[in-house]
Order: structure tokens, then C-alpha cells, then sequence
């Protein structure tokens, strides 16, 4: 099980410095999306099942869309040639190699370890669950007013620009 | 199960970590930075992970969901402000946003 | 266990109330009205600054996860009352036409923030304190950048979110490095199983430099003169004392509760930052011209001042701690008040642009003046028995170096601070500023921070008040 905990951080550390050695936005964030993808594996074999799922669908899934979404919204990063540059292999192989080896590092540890509920270590979703729902209530309902500020917050700031034309229009 | 002693765990995520901050303090460029703020997270949180499961309570797990939370909550707010900047200033280079101090030194 | 065990979180429920009710009042007030919203706010809000003096017994509730006790809710009422203060100054600036549709966001975006602090200060374990804290934080950010017209403010907006996330993100991960050496998230145990070993100190270090971005402590105060200048005079206020004054308070409950069993490692960090922050916060504020800026580089050198009371690490420290903020809070919305009183009139923030005001606006340039002289510390006035106190507390502690230091430190200050006072009284001024009449909200304002001023610094029994409830290492 060890190598698999070191091939995995491996791919997670390199595929970190490709992302903050970047010029090219979009070729950071895909480098990112693999990065938290290996650390979701390190997750899986840290006996943290659950939490390996939130990194891919939470972290790897919304989160890092958002950025793309900006990225994109801004054009920032893309030059002309892009449409060429996309084609060029230089671009993807190294991204899609790595990749692979994870996936395929995936697959060993889950041919390997059998099924989950044999191993003893694993603290499962249920045990977090309940935890988090009891133990930590409080901590749920401040988590709730954080991400209300946050929407009142993001839709205040995002939503001045309209306004102005809105108003300017009526004016006239 | 690993049997990797947790000081070396630890260690790993610490490279991450730096690396996060590295990113943060050489990139100049506003995504990058809150894309390094994003992998210092990160790391922070796989610490946590790994100390939850050397300790064998959820309390680890459960503080990740919280940071998970948070870190999403910073990404919407922080992005809408990027937007906000490039509005203004028409670039996202963080030197060149910078009228408060270069208004002052002369 | 009944529900009356709740009442204890009285302070948190009341807020989230009157959040709540602002909210339903933005969804069902329509087109000009939104200004209604303020008159409203200020009353709901003064009735919850009413109400959380009320007697209180001590407890914990969650097992364990919410704490409080006489101090805590002392400083909850502390920053109460400053908030209060800002709600009302800010009343002519929310008037302005440009920020009339946006009226309830501000108060909802405060409010938020002000949960967050609350909890942050009752909280029991580091998830709680870390998420109120960034509950604390990271709606700030968008206040910043709340006058979307101006780019000073953007650029005020992302230069808080950048650092107050990169603190958050290493003091995060000197709390994840506490769990790991610990076991426990939870304040009672990790101070249990704490005895310095290399990983605890560093997690340590990580969290100190955490906090000590909030509180703008040198060397990672180098945000916070942009971005005060940059936000809303408002929210500048709000950043400089609220925010600062409820990451103080946790800081100091922390530092005698958790890490008690560091004392001697934590006493040497506090003193060199503390040196560090008083004398650089100091000279740079001798050089600003424009006064908002000058403000933040003294709020930066009185936080430093700050530390002077927690190093003793004893309950005379405290005590002092909790006072100082109280003055500092009356004297910094004085003066504060006064800029943004004129700001509003003339948009003038610049030193030379305050001379000869004494003759135009005798009223505020007394007021501004006595706010002044406490903020530096000149002796009738209130400011000079908060730092009277903080000395003696480190005295106390055996730090009388330090205190030499600080003396020093406050002679400096009183040059810059009297720099203003002459600019008001004696120089002479082609173009003063002519004379106006403001309206009763921020006369208001200013009379609640006067009365502040004279009041904590008359009568003593504030200081025994508090006293009671302190606590050492």
C-alpha cells in the first residue's frame, strides 16, 4: 500500500509546481485538478473514504470550475493561437500521463485492499456523519450564516455593474 | 492500511503547503494567487485528514468538510472581487494594481 | 435541559434575529425606501446592545464547543457598543445617492461579521474559532469594495481577501499541526497536552502570524495602510477597531488559556513583535499625509502598545487589555468620525487641508483634538489611563525594558499626533474649510465617542468593573 501513498503524492507534488510554474491559466488549473485529484487518492488511502469524494466533486469539481468560469469570462491567458496550441501534444501528454498512472494507482489499491467494510482503520461517512451532526451542530449552523454572507457578499458585488446602466436608462 | 510513520505524512503535506505559499508570494498574477491559497488549503486540510486518522476520530474528517466550506465561500467572494479589479484596472497583475501605494511614495 | 440553557448564546441569537429581520425588510420594502432600512437597523441594533447587558451566569453549551463567562461577554459588549457607534456614523455616508440601493447589504454584511467575531470570541475549540473567524473575515471584503464606483475601493477589496486568506491559511495549518501533536481540537485538551515540543512551537509560530496578520502586527502589517485607505470610511473604522478588537480578545483568552503551558516561548515572540510594531508603526506615521492612512499606521503602532498587556500574562494584563480597547475604541470612531464628517462634506482627506479648521469648525477640531490626545495617551484624557494600565502590567510581568520602550515610543507618537492638532489650531489656511452644520446622526456619533472619552476616563469604576472578571495564566 505504501508505494501507492508515494506515487501519489509524487503526481501531487509535481503536478503543484507545474500549476504555480504556469504561465497559461487554464494549463495551471488543469495541472491544479490533477493535483487535488492525487490528493484525493492519498485521502482514499488515509482510510478517508468519504472525504476523497468531497475533494473530487467539491474541490476538483465546483471549486476549480468557478476559476475556469473566470478564466474564460476574463480571456485572460488565451492568446490567438490558441486553437493550435491546444492540438500540439507538448500540451496534454504530460497532464494525461500522470493522470493515468493515478488511475491506474486507483485501480491496484482497490484490487488490493477488497472491501471496505474488512478494514478496521476506515472511519466511515457514518461515523463522520453522526459526529458532524451532533458533536458539531453549532459548527454546522455558523457554516450556514457564512455561506449566506457569502451569497448576500458575492451577490452585492457582482450585481452593482447592471445596476448603473439599469439606472442610467431610466434616467433618460 | 499504510504503514508510513506519520511524520513523513506530514511531511508530504508540508511540501504542499510551501508550495501553496511559494506560489502566493512569486506568482503576480490575482488567480494564481488565490489558486495558491487554494493548495495551502488544501494541504492544511490533508494534514488534518492524516492526524484524524492517525488519532482514528472523524474530528479530522469533519474539520475538512468545514475548510471545504470556507474555501468555497473565499473562491466566490474572491473571484467576484477579481472581477471587480479587472473592471478597473484592466489587468490582474497585482503590481500594477497598486494605485493606494504608488500614490503615496511619490 | 431546557431551552433556557440557549439564552447563554443570547448575544449570537439576537443578532442572527435582527439579521434575519433586516433581510425580510430588504425583500419587502421596494424601489427609494431601501434608506427606511437605516433608522430601523440602528434601533434593532440598540436594542440588542441593550439587551446584552443584562446579567449573564457562565457556561458552556455543545459540549463544550460555546463558552462564556463575564469576560467574554464583557468584550462582546465592548464591541457592541463600537459597532453601534459605526452604525451611526455611517448613516449620512449611506444616504448618498450612489449608495442607496445597496443600503441593507452593508448592515447584513456587519451584522454577519459581528456573529462571527461573537462566536469566534465564545468558542470552545478550533473549529469554532476558525470558522467564526473567517465568518469574521471574509464578508469584510466585500464591504471594501463597497463603493463600486471608486477603483480605490476594489483594489482595497482584493488586497484584504489575498491576505486575510493567506493568514487564515497558515493559521490553519498551524492548527492542523496542533491536532496532529494533540489528538483534540478542543481548547481544554490541547492546552492539557501541550509541553513544547519543536512541531507545537512552530504550530505555534504559524498561528501567531496568523493572528497577527488581523491585528496588523509588524511584519505582516503591510495591507493594512492600503486598504484602510482604500475602503469606505465606514469600514475602514469597522476594520480598525472591531475586527482588531475581537481578534485581540480571542487572541488574549487564547494565549492565558491554551497556550499556558508556553508562557516563556509566547512572552518572547510578543515582546520582539511587539518593539517592532510600535517603533515602525511610529515612523511611518510621521511621514502620511493623508489622514486615513496616518490613522492606520497609529492603529498599527497602539496594537503593538497592546501586547505590552498581554505579556505579563496576568490578570492586571488583561483587564488592561479589555480597557485600552474600550478607549481605543471611543478615541479611534472620534477621530475617525471627524474625517468622515468633513470626508462627506468636502471630500478632503489630506492633513494640509485641515488647517486653519479650528477657526471654520471650532467644535470639530476640539473633538478631534481630545480624540487625539487620547489616542496618544496625554494625561487628563482617557487614552492616558488605558496606557498607564497596559505599563503597569508589563511592569508587573518584569518586562520594565520593554516599558522604557514604550514610554519612548509614546513621546514619538505625540509629535505625529500634535502634528494634526497644530494644522487645526495654528496654521493658516487660504482655502479652510468652510464652515458646516452636520446633520444629527453624526452629530450624535461624535457626542456617544466624547462622552466616551471623558467618561471611561473619569470614572474608575469601568476598570474594577472589568477587573472582576479577569483571569491570568
Amino acid at each position: 500500500m505504501d508505494v501507492f501513498f508515494y506515487i501519489a503524492v509524487a503526481i501531487a507534488i509535481f503536478s503543484t509546481i507545474m500549476a504555480i510554474s504556469r504561465r497559461n491559466a487554464i494549463h495551471a488549473l488543469l495541472y491544479l485538478i490533477l493535483s487535488l485529484l492525487a490528493v484525493s487518492v492519498v485521502f482514499y488511502l488515509l482510510s478517508a473514504p468519504f472525504i476523497a469524494a468531497l475533494e473530487v466533486i467539491i474541490y476538483a469539481g465546483a471549486i476549480m470550475v468557478l476559476f475556469i468560469f473566470v478564466v474564460m469570462m476574463l480571456n485572460i491567458g488565451l492568446e490567438k493561437s490558441m486553437e493550435k496550441k491546444w492540438l500540439n501534444p507538448r500540451m496534454w501528454i504530460i497532464p494525461s500521463l500522470l493522470a493515468g498512472i493515478l488511475l491506474v494507482v486507483l485501480f491496484l489499491a482497490l484490487s488490493n485492499v477488497g472491501s471496505l467494510t474488512e478494514n478496521k482503520g476506515d472511519i466511515l461517512p457514518k461515523q463522520v456523519g453522526i459526529s458532524l451532526f451532533s458533536t458539531y451542530l453549532l459548527g454546522v449552523e455558523i457554516a450556514g450564516i457564512l455561506l449566506m454572507a457569502g451569497v448576500i457578499g458575492a451577490y452585492h458585488l457582482s450585481s452593482q455593474n447592471k445596476k448603473v446602466t439599469h439606472r442610467f436608462l431610466e434616467k433618460k | 492500511m499504510l504503514t508510513i510513520p506519520i511524520e513523513t505524512q506530514i511531511l508530504f503535506a508540508g511540501i504542499l503547503f510551501f508550495l501553496g505559499l511559494i506560489g502566493l508570494l512569486v506568482r503576480r498574477n490575482m488567480i494564481f494567487m488565490l489558486m495558491s491559497i487554494e493548495i495551502m488549503l488544501n494541504s492544511a486540510g490533508l494534514v488534518f485528514i492524516i492526524a484524524g486518522n492517525h488519532w482514528k476520530q472523524p474530528d479530522g474528517q469533519v474539520m475538512f468538510i468545514f475548510i471545504l466550506t470556507v474555501a468555497a465561500v473565499e473562491v466566490a467572494i474572491g473571484l467576484a472581487l477579481i472581477l471587480q479589479v479587472y473592471h478597473h484596472y484592466k489587468t490582474l497583475d497585482a503590481d500594477a494594481v497598486n494605485k493606494l501605494r504608488d500614490q503615496n511614495s511619490k | 435541559m431546557g431551552l433556557e440553557q440557549y439564552l447563554l448564546m443570547r448575544h449570537e441569537l439576537v443578532l442572527t434575529l435582527i439579521t434575519l429581520i433586516i433581510l425580510i425588510a430588504e425583500l419587502c420594502i421596494k424601489g427609494d425606501n431601501s434608506r427606511k432600512i437605516r433608522p430601523f437597523a440602528i434601533i434593532l441594533f440598540f436594542i440588542a446592545t441593550v439587551v446584552g447587558f443584562l446579567p449573564l451566569g457562565e457556561g458552556s453549551l455543545f459540549g463544550g464547543m460555546f463558552q462564556t463567562n463575564g469576560m467574554i461577554l464583557i468584550m462582546k459588549n465592548v464591541l457592541n457598543i463600537g459597532v453601534l457607534i459605526i452604525f451611526i456614523q455611517s448613516y449620512t455616508w449611506l444616504g448618498n445617492e450612489e449608495n442607496k440601493i445597496k443600503v441593507s447589504e452593508f448592515f447584513l454584511l456587519m451584522l454577519s461579521t459581528l456573529i462571527g467575531m461573537d462566536f469566534m470570541i465564545s468558542s470552545g475549540d478550533f473549529l469554532m474559532f476558525y470558522i467564526g473567524l473567517e465568518l469574521a473575515t471574509i464578508p469584510i471584503a466585500s464591504l471594501a469594495a463597497y463603493e463600486r464606483t471608486k477603483t480605490k475601493s476594489a483594489e482595497a477589496g482584493i488586497k484584504l481577501i489575498l491576505s486575510s486568506a493567506l493568514s487564515s491559511g497558515i493559521m490553519l495549518y498551524g492548527i492542523s499541526m496542533l491536532y496532529g501533536t494533540t489528538g483534540s481540537i478542543y481548547f481544554s485538551e490541547v492546552a492539557k497536552s501541550l509541553h513544547s515540543s519543536n512541531l507545537q512551537t512552530l504550530a505555534f509560530i504559524f498561528f501567531f502570524s496568523g493572528m497577527a496578520f488581523k491585528i496588523s502586527i509588524v511584519p505582516f502589517h503591510l495591507w493594512t495602510a492600503d486598504v484602510y485607505e482604500g475602503a469606505p470610511i465606514s469600514v475602514t473604522s469597522y476594520l480598525s477597531v472591531i475586527s482588531k478588537g475581537a481578534a485581540v480578545f480571542i487572541f488574549v483568552i487564547m494565549l492565558f488559556t491554551v497556550f499556558r503551558a508556553m508562557t516563556a516561548m509566547w512572552q518572547d515572540v510578543l515582546y520582539i513583535t511587539s518593539v517592532l510594531t510600535m517603533t515602525i508603526g511610529n515612523l511611518f506615521a510621521m511621514r502620511q499625509k493623508n489622514l486615513k492612512r496616518f490613522l492606520a499606521f497609529s492603529s498599527i503602532s497602539q496594537a503593538g502598545f497592546i501586547f505590552l498587556g498581554m505579556i505579563g500574562g496576568n490578570e492586571l494584563g488583561m483587564t488592561s487589555v479589555v480597557y485600552f480597547m474600550l478607549i481605543y475604541i471611543f478615541s479611534n470612531l472620534g477621530a475617525f468620525g471627524v474625517v468622515s464628517a468633513i470626508a462627506n462634506r468636502t471630500g478632503k482627506e489630506n492633513r494640509d487641508d485641515y488647517d486653519g479648521l479650528y477657526l471654520t469648525n471650532p467644535k470639530l477640531s476640539l473633538l478631534m483634538m481630545i480624540a487625539l490626545f487620547s489616542l496618544a495617551g496625554i494625561p487628563p484624557v482617557a487614552g492616558f489611563f488605558g496606557k498607564f494600565f497596559l505599563f503597569t502590567a508589563a511592569a508587573k510581568g518584569g518586562f520594565y525594558m520593554l516599558v522604557l520602550i514604550g514610554v519612548l515610543n509614546t513621546i514619538i507618537s505625540l509629535y505625529y499626533y500634535l502634528l494634526v492638532v497644530k494644522a487645526m489650531f495654528i496654521n493658516k489656511s487660504e482655502t479652510p474649510i468652510q464652515y458646516f452644520k452636520s446633520d444629527g446622526y453624526t452629530r450624535l456619533g461624535l457626542i456617544i465617542c466624547f462622552a466616551g472619552i471623558v467618561f471611561t476616563g473619569l470614572f474608575s469604576f469601568v476598570f474594577e468593573y472589568i477587573r472582576v472578571y479577569a483571569f491570568g495564566v
